[in-house]
């Protein structure tokens, strides 16, 4: 029952402080009267004072908790709020009855010394009539009013706990999205160019294309799942992919790659640069001219990775479809690296189009 | 079945069909010369790999059959459909996946989705010549 309040205090912690906090209240109260007897020259000793007053403070270790605990209950429940509020007065009244039974259970117990009398329990019953009742009243509220504001801290707790679990399933949702995918155009081109092979009899070139094919897509397949991928898992992937627009293209489109061996371990977004390339690709393969080269610079320092691709583009092209392939490696990046990225194009005005991507490769938490 | 030839009624005069082919990918437009070879009644075939030389050859030819990739340089397939004068029949071959939503806006014989089979390319070729040959009849 009470697993709710003290689920992050040991039940042993929480009894203690429970009882310790009425036994101060017990003998703030008893000094009080004590010292305010003697001056009214109506003498008891301290601790009978104290005794006297523990039937009254005491009995509230005993029902605070159940009272904390069912008035959680109630309001964990959402009912409607005139539903709650009778629960909540038949709780009081429940309360009351039991802790003033309580009280004057041991209130007679305490007179008659021991043994227990009827007649003292008439005069403990008087005793209680006499004692400021209203002051339960407002203790028994206090107690209620905890109960509910610790009820309301729960809840909100567990409301932080639910919108932050839906916001990092909506990031991973978002991240899935953005993954690169195999373009399916691309998928038909391919498709269409084996077919080409086939029908010109050139065999060994649709062998060609089907296996790059295959390793693109079993690479896919093997990374999909991971954020991340090696340095050389994604050259291989781009060779894939550049060998079978050779086929297409023949010498309209080829690659310069100058990559530095050590940087091949380090990490990078599975797909990331393929996007840049096929984009930098598409845009090589709609110009006229041939020797659209594109080239490739990979270079590293510790924890940086620096890619810098150039490629050829067309005066009057607008970048449409590159912006649109970059916004996505963008958005992917601030995923994945916050504000920790640099990703700049620049048109080089002489008919060339420079992408400079910088990512960090240390120890990163995707 | 024997695909490999289109099958007319034997008693229509044998009419030549001029061909241009305008893709980006020389291995595409092979694929389609060779497939036009196979033809009895196709006549001269040239070809293009950029939409502005298609409209230019158009001009220059004057072909009754034209086949055009979508994405091409300088000017994308359905530009130059729209560009074409009235008469030409028009195949789109592409690769577009959602190729459908654009073509409400040009006018074409038939279209293509790359990667396609020989019959599928016969059937096609043969709506545009029956377009071209009610067209001759109504001339003549």
């Amino acid at each position: 029952m009470f697993n709710n309040f003290i689920h992050n205090l040991p039940p042993r912690v929480f009894w203690l402080g429970n009882i310790l906090f009425w036994l101060i209240l017990n003998t703030v109260s008893a000094d009080h009267t004590y010292r305010k007897r003697n001056m009214y020259d109506w003498p008891a000793t301290w601790l009978e004072i104290w005794i006297e007053y523990l039937p009254f403070w005491g009995n509230w270790a005993l029902v605070a908790p159940f009272i904390i605990a069912v008035v959680r209950t109630i309001s964990a429940k959402r009912e409607r709020i005139t539903k709650q509020v009778i629960m909540n007065i038949l709780t009081a009244v429940a309360m009351m009855t039991i802790y003033w039974g309580l009280t004057v259970f041991e209130v007679a117990l305490i007179n008659s010394g021991g043994v227990l009398r009827m007649d003292q329990i008439t005069i403990a019953f008087h005793e209680l009539m006499m004692s400021p009742l209203h002051m339960d009243v407002l203790v028994y509220f206090s107690i209620m009013g905890l109960g509910l504001a610790q009820g309301y801290y729960a809840r909100s707790q567990k409301y932080a706990l639910q919108s932050q679990k839906l916001s990092n399933q909506l990031l991973k949702a978002e991240l899935g999205i953005l993954k690169s995918q195999l373009n399916p155009h691309f998928l038909f081109n391919t498709l269409n160019t084996i077919s080409g092979l086939v029908r010109l009899d050139q065999k060994s070139g649709a062998v060609v294309a089907l296996s790059e094919l295959s390793h693109m897509f079993r690479s896919v397949l093997e990374n999909q799942n991971q954020q991340l991928t090696s340095l050389r898992t994604e050259m291989a992937f781009i060779d894939s992919y550049m060998a079978i627009q050779k086929l297409r293209f023949e010498n309209k489109i080829s690659i310069q790659l100058e990559i530095e061996e050590r940087c091949l371990d380090d990490e990078l977004p599975f797909m990331l640069l393929h996007t840049l390339v096929e984009n930098a690709v598409q845009h090589g393969s709609q110009l006229e001219s041939d020797e659209n080269a594109l080239i490739l610079k990979i270079g590293c320092e510790p924890n940086w990775l620096h890619v810098e691709l150039t490629n050829k583009a067309a005066i009057s092209d607008d970048h449409k479809g590159f912006g649109i392939g970059l916004q996505n490696c963008r958005k992917r990046l601030k995923h994945i690296y916050r504000d920790n990225f640099s990703l700049e194009c620049q048109d080089l005005q002489n008919g060339y189009f420079q992408t400079k991507l910088s990512i960090p490769t240390g120890q990163i938490d995707v | 079945m024997d695909f490999s030839k289109p099958r007319y009624p034997s008693q229509l005069m044998l009419q030549m069909f001029d061909v241009l082919i305008a893709d980006d990918e020389l291995l595409a437009r092979e694929t389609v010369k060779i497939l036009l070879a196979q033809c009895d009644d196709i006549g001269r075939v040239h070809e293009t790999n950029n939409g502005k030389s298609a409209l230019e050859l158009v001009q220059l030819y004057q072909p009754q059959i034209v086949m055009l990739d979508i994405e091409m340089p300088n000017l994308n397939g359905i530009e130059v459909a729209k560009q074409l004068p009235d008469g030409i029949s028009v195949i789109f071959i592409t690769a577009f996946s959602h190729f459908e939503e654009h073509m409400s806006s040009v006018k074409c014989a038939g279209y293509l989705l790359k990667p396609f089979k020989d019959e599928e390319f016969f059937a096609c070729l043969e709506k545009a010549q029956v377009i071209q040959r009610k067209r001759s009849e109504q001339v003549t």
